[in-house]
């Protein structure tokens, strides 16, 4: 939301809105008049009537320095026939360029109407945003509302007629005249009005080659009966100004009253007469704003990031000092134990992994292993060792048979055994193995061999 | 525009000190989740020392393991293997001596069964035998005579400082 303030100086006659800018759209606050800007907070435009604008058209080498382009212009501009006035103010627009040198319009203004104007005090300039004539203010007025059309706006006050043709954001061309003082009436008026608007007109069509698509009366221009006249000799349509969609609350009779007052919020920079060195501190003041704005946030942020951060160290602190008291109180409980003291821990310690040990390792283990071909063999004798890491059987067996038959069914036996031990990665051998056929015996020795679990 | 100019450059000269601020705050507050974790696994460590010990505590309870100074524990050892003279056959294997803090001797044991329920009878208190530890190496059974012979080790761990 920013407040802004558009003024119309002419001569002694002082106009003014104070608008707020909302999503994009102007709304009028209250209108001033006669009553010069001093007191004013927010953005400030003014547009200052000033009939005698300069405008030419200069060409000057290609250069990319702001600071060298206008010192140029400048320069060529006062060599110009009928300048007299130095220093001045100037604004430009680049129009054409040919094999490095480029056509500039130039439109300049003496530098004291500025400098020395009673109706602009220090502090006011000091929150200045633009410094333009009324002639472009007009011409954002038909921008405004015919973006894409010729318009040939003509504005009539107290004081001048002001007559601008624009394309778009382009002032094609601008006649400035006092009103006369022997203007008494009405009748008078409007003849001067018909005989200055129909001429320039002519020139403009015939002379400029410009087609105005549109006639735009405003001010005094719209109250007289030009209207009928100008259709005649133009050929062209003709319209009053309607407030534009960007102004809000604002009436057809105060946007005609305040029109240059309205115009002038709508200027762009590109036709603004500050010096240079005002518009760098502008530059720099826009700058400063939006860096302070955007540096306050940064700093919000980085305060919310502080604030949180210590809060959580706080919590992380509080939640580790918790952590250590109970690390703490559980160690010395721990410690305090009598069955931790030395030597009686590593005594008891000692004795009980050397009992699990012996106990693992108890050659008594592997008889449920190998006990089906413990049973199957009946076997003279057995052993069951330990060696190393594995568990050791050697079996001896001698068996007498009715016949083979029964022989070879029993060594069948022994070798499904064996083999269902192989499966479960108990290895064997067979060390020895004799058959007597006459007598019908069988002597056989087997080793087994397990790991320990 | 001085004044604004100061508040700019004291904003981002704030600015930087607040973020500097944030970044060595984000180092101590990374240094106490080092720290926290390290409490965290000590206090892992601990539960499960502590669960050790209770454990330990447990077996030494059950298992009645006394706490024997050497010459409790020799005359233990001995004793015990004046008992199996009365149960068994002895022979020494190996002779009476101390290992660190215990003391060992290697033996035979035999003895004659009928059935297997004979043999799990002899064998069961060896086997379950805390104070001294039977360590049973070999075991040797002749099912044609009976026989039956261990190869064991008694072993009395007894208190003291390793020598």
């Amino acid at each position: 939301m920013g407040k802004i303030a558009g003024f119309s100086i002419s001569e002694n006659r002082i106009k003014g809105v104070f608008l707020e800018r909302r999503r994009g759209k102007y709304f009028l606050k209250r209108t001033v008049e006669g009553i010069p800007p001093t007191e004013i907070s927010g953005e400030i435009y003014i547009s200052y009537l000033y009939i005698d604008l300069i405008v030419e058209t200069v060409e000057i080498p290609l250069t990319k320095d702001k600071n060298t382009r206008e010192i140029l212009l400048k320069r060529q501009l006062s060599e110009r026939e009928g300048i007299t006035a130095s220093p001045l103010l100037i604004t430009y627009k680049e129009i054409g360029i040919v094999e490095n040198r480029v056509t500039y319009k130039i439109y300049a203004i003496p530098s004291e109407i500025y400098e020395k104007n009673p109706n602009i005090p220090s502090h006011i300039k000091k929150n200045l945003s633009i410094f333009t004539l009324p002639q472009f203010a007009l011409a954002a007025i038909s921008y405004q509302l015919f973006p894409d059309k010729t318009v040939f706006h003509i504005y009539a006050d107290e004081y001048s007629l002001l007559m601008v043709v624009s394309k778009g954001e382009n002032i094609l061309y601008i006649r400035s005249l006092p009103l006369p003082s022997f203007i008494e009436n009405q009748e008078v008026l409007k003849d001067f009005l018909k005989e200055n608007v129909g001429m320039t007109c002519a020139f403009v069509i015939q002379r400029q080659g410009i087609k105005p698509d549109l006639l735009l009366l405003s001010g005094k221009a719209a109250e007289e009966d030009l209207a009928q006249e100008l259709k005649e000799s133009t050929h062209s349509a003709i319209a009053v100004p309607l407030v534009p969609d960007i102004f809000e609350g604002v009436s057809a009779t105060t946007f005609h009253l305040f029109l240059t007052s309205f115009g002038s919020v709508l200027v762009k920079e590109d036709y603004d007469f500050s010096p240079s060195q005002e518009k760098e501190k502008r530059k720099i003041n826009r700058f400063l704003k939006k860096g302070i704005i955007f540096v306050t946030l940064l700093l919000i942020t980085v305060l919310i990031a502080v604030v949180y951060r210590v809060y959580t160290i706080k919590e992380k602190m509080k939640e580790m000092e918790e952590l250590y008291s109970v690390v703490i109180s559980r160690t010395e409980k721990v410690v305090e134990d009598p069955f931790l003291e030395e030597p009686l821990f590593s005594y008891y310690l000692n004795y009980v992994n050397l009992l699990s040990e012996i106990r693992t390792k108890n050659p008594l283990n592997f008889l449920t292993e190998v006990k089906d071909l413990l049973k199957h063999s009946q076997a003279k004798r057995y052993a069951l060792l330990r060696k190393g890491n594995n568990f050791n059987l050697i079996l001896q067996i001698e068996k007498r048979f009715s016949g083979l038959t029964e022989m070879a069914l029993f060594r069948e036996r022994i070798y499904v055994e064996l083999k269902k031990l192989s499966k479960r990665g108990i290895a064997y051998k067979i060390d020895r193995e004799i058959k007597n056929l006459e007598e019908n015996t069988l002597k056989m020795e087997i080793s087994v061999e397990g790991n320990l679990p | 525009m001085k004044l604004k100019i100061t508040f700019f450059l004291s904003g981002i000269f704030l600015f930087s000190y607040g973020f500097f601020t944030f970044l060595a705050l984000g180092e101590a507050h990374d240094y106490l989740n080092e720290r926290k974790n390290f409490y965290l696994k000590m206090n892992r460590e601990l539960s499960y020392k502590v669960e050790k010990i209770e454990k330990l505590k447990e077996v030494v309870s059950h298992e009645n393991i006394q706490v024997l100074e050497e010459r409790k524990a020799l005359e233990k050892l001995l004793s015990k293997v004046e008992k199996l003279k009365k149960t068994y056959n002895v022979d020494i294997a190996e002779d009476l001596r101390k290992e660190g803090n215990m003391w060992k001797v290697d033996l035979f044991l035999s003895f004659k069964i009928s059935n297997s329920k004979e043999a799990i009878r002899k064998m069961k208190p060896l086997v379950e035998e805390t104070s001294p530890l039977v360590d049973i190496k070999a075991i040797v059974v002749d099912r044609e005579s009976g026989e039956v012979s261990i190869k064991a080790s008694l072993i009395q761990p007894f208190v003291g400082r390793e020598e």
